[in-house]
């Protein structure tokens, strides 16, 4: 059974005085134990606030977020802080995450005192250095202050306060896009070594290809609040079926000059979520679509075994279309 | 292609931009030669703090106290641009040298039309009426992909996504046909699709008209794909210089090398860089890289490693004979 698993899931926000912003459209996706989902997608793909909505940081309008196979959407607010020690996040801006007036060591700590409220001082304070080990910062930055770091340390520190309850499942919120190149690196794979020790799922929001490709082991590719295409990291790269996944990896620019830049396709910007047009999402930008893609209803379909695409342009899985 | 032997049009030498701050003297550039000759498409690199920005508000002579430049030649066109004054370096910015900043929202006025800020960029230089501005303005936003020009120009900043925005900015800093374009970071913040739509366009636009840019960025990718040239910084100096095609295929220097290999890919075990970039009040002695360097022996820590000629082109700063690329390595 999944550990992680959202149903239709629907979000929308009212601008106050303004339209309704459809920020996620029925998005279904689960993530295994100890597995890496990625999300990809640019902004105002609706990538954050599903990372929200996994955890309900927001209220869902429809659909159904289970953890561990309960319905987080049927539980009282005592109920889901029980489950919030195994189910965490890290952000993407570290300094804005941090309390800046709060020792480091203080601020790994307290998700402890409201989780293990019988828990002792000094077993949390052994917890809270070991953490500090697992991430490689060592104990002599539990006195310091946020201002004192540096981003990859800052970004250290917010990976500790996800780990230190020991969770099961962490949503990963775009953690490496203000780091350098070489920071970025070290990140990375601190996270992966974490991921192998403590056997944790990984939902891994991103616009970075090179990132999640690297990370994860499936991945949801995002347009306007929908997953147009679904499958194996690997599979999907090597065989990008939506029009849309084929523009957006063929917008990621290879640091071997011999790799020569694929054409790209699409023409304009993405449209607003206030307005959505009937039909397909990318109909008007797409270089295969045709009218009939203006009114056509496009559900994801099994392109290939769990490689799945939303595009009435591709052929389902065993032939037909 | 770029023709070796013509002139170049912009010839940086020795240049040094330090900044005084209640923790001392910050070293931001660091002596820095490089040159960029006409129609050259060159990406400047390195990570934050290397000095690669500080470096093209140098050129730029956009460098206000604290900071301050104290050594170094930086001529265009054979003209020291250390020498100009205020107004005469107002003239050359549009039409010799123009720039395109991070963000075109600070870079745009948000209480006046777009017409408006085209004009008065053109008429800093020319005598154009006003039909004549509108004319080049709606000329020059369509050769940058934007459809319904007329639209744009007669709305404000606050109407425009950040592709649009940008794109805007980009036309605005080109509408002069100026011979070398520095940009800081131009698409940076934006989607990459956008990114890609808007970089196809311009770079194709530059290299048509034969005109240069340097391209600053944190971004290999964007300068491997589009730049003939590159230049890598680290801690305020240079420590690799040339073609794209050899430096980003075989780097020489070992902090190159480390920077390529910082980039993700699957299959390959991600190689980080240890420790963080040395203090830029505390310079160090020697080689600035040698204590995050594998390579590192004992010339490196006493003596600075300078800029020698590896090849035709190609310049690096590392006492490894032949850097880490052919024997080199140790």
């Amino acid at each position: 059974m999944a550990l992680v698993r959202l149903d239709d899931v629907h979000k929308s926000f009212q601008r106050p005085g303004g339209p309704m912003v459809n920020a996620v459209n029925g998005v279904s996706f689960e993530i295994e134990a100890g597995e890496t989902v990625a999300l990809i997608g640019e902004s105002g793909s609706g990538k954050s606030t599903i990372a929200r909505l996994a955890l309900r940081l927001y209220e869902l309008n429809q659909g159904t977020v289970e953890f561990d196979g309960r319905d987080l959407t049927k539980l009282d607010r005592e109920e889901l802080r029980h489950l919030r020690s195994a189910m965490t996040i890290v952000f993407q801006e570290p300094y804005e995450s941090l309390n800046p007036r709060q020792r480091i060591g203080r601020t790994i700590e307290e998700p402890l005192v409201i989780h293990h409220p019988d828990m002792s001082a000094a077993d949390r304070y052994a917890r809270v250095i070991d953490t500090l080990n697992h991430v490689a910062l060592g104990e002599n930055f539990y006195d310091r202050f946020p201002h004192e770091l540096s981003g990859g340390q800052q970004q250290r520190v917010g990976i500790a306060r996800a780990i230190v309850t020991r969770p099961k499942f962490i949503v990963l919120d775009e953690p490496t896009s203000s780091l350098d190149l070489s920071v970025r690196a070290q990140i990375l794979q601190l996270l992966n070594d974490l991921q192998d020790e403590f056997n944790l799922a990984y939902l891994f929001i991103s616009h970075d290809i090179h990132t999640v490709e690297y990370v994860s082991d499936r991945i949801c590719v995002m347009y306007l609040g929908q997953i147009v295409e679904v499958g194996p990291t690997a599979e999907v790269f090597a065989n990008p079926q939506h029009p849309y996944t084929q523009a957006l990896l063929s917008s990621s620019l290879s640091a071997d000059p011999r790799v020569k830049k694929d054409r790209f396709l699409l023409g304009g910007e993405i449209p607003s979520a206030t307005n959505l047009p009937p039909g397909c999402f990318l109909h008007g930008r797409c270089p295969i679509g045709d009218d009939a893609c203006a009114t056509a209803h496009v559900p994801l379909h099994a392109f290939k075994g769990t490689h799945e695409v939303a595009c009435v342009k591709v052929p389902f899985a065993g032939g037909g279309s | 292609m770029v023709n070796e032997t013509s002139r170049p049009l912009l010839e940086v030498k020795n240049l040094h931009t330090r900044f005084t701050t209640h923790r001392g003297v910050v070293r931001a550039v660091n002596g820095i030669s490089f040159e960029i000759r006409e129609g050259e498409l060159v990406g400047l690199v390195g990570e934050t703090g290397c000095g690669k920005s500080v470096t093209a508000r140098s050129v730029l002579g956009l460098i206000r106290p604290p900071g301050r430049i104290v050594e170094g030649e930086i001529n265009f066109e054979g003209n020291n641009l250390r020498d100009l004054s205020r107004r005469e370096f107002r003239n050359l910015r549009g039409t010799g040298i123009s720039f395109v900043p991070q963000n075109p929202w600070g870079a745009l006025n948000p209480i006046l039309r777009i017409e408006r800020q085209f004009r008065n960029v053109i008429r800093a230089h020319t005598n154009a009426s006003k039909q004549e501005c509108w004319d080049m303005s709606l000329a020059m936003l369509e050769s940058v992909g934007i459809q319904g020009p007329e639209r744009i120009l007669k709305g404000y900043a606050h109407q425009l996504s950040g592709g649009m925005a940008q794109r805007v900015v980009m036309a605005i800093a080109l509408v002069l046909n100026p011979r070398l374009v520095i940009a800081d970071e131009p698409t940076t913040g934006l989607d990459v699709t956008i990114q890609r739509q808007i970089l196809d366009m311009v770079m194709e636009l530059l290299e048509r008209d034969r005109r240069a840019m340097l391209l600053v960025t944190h971004d290999l990718g964007v300068v491997a794909q589009y730049c003939h040239r590159v230049i890598v910084m680290y801690a305020g100096k240079i420590v690799e210089s040339g073609p794209v095609s050899e430096v980003f295929v075989s780097p020489a220097h070992p902090y190159t090398q480390a920077l390529l290999a910082a980039i993700p890919r699957p299959g390959h075990d991600l190689v980080s860089l240890r420790g963080r970039v040395p203090s830029l009040v505390d310079y160090p002695t020697g080689c600035p890289f040698k204590d995050r360097c594998d390579h590192a022996f004992e010339p490196c820590e006493g003596t600075e490693p300078l800029l020698r000629e590896l090849s035709v082109g190609r310049r690096f700063a590392c006492h490894l004979e032949k850097g880490v690329t052919q024997s080199g390595a140790r």
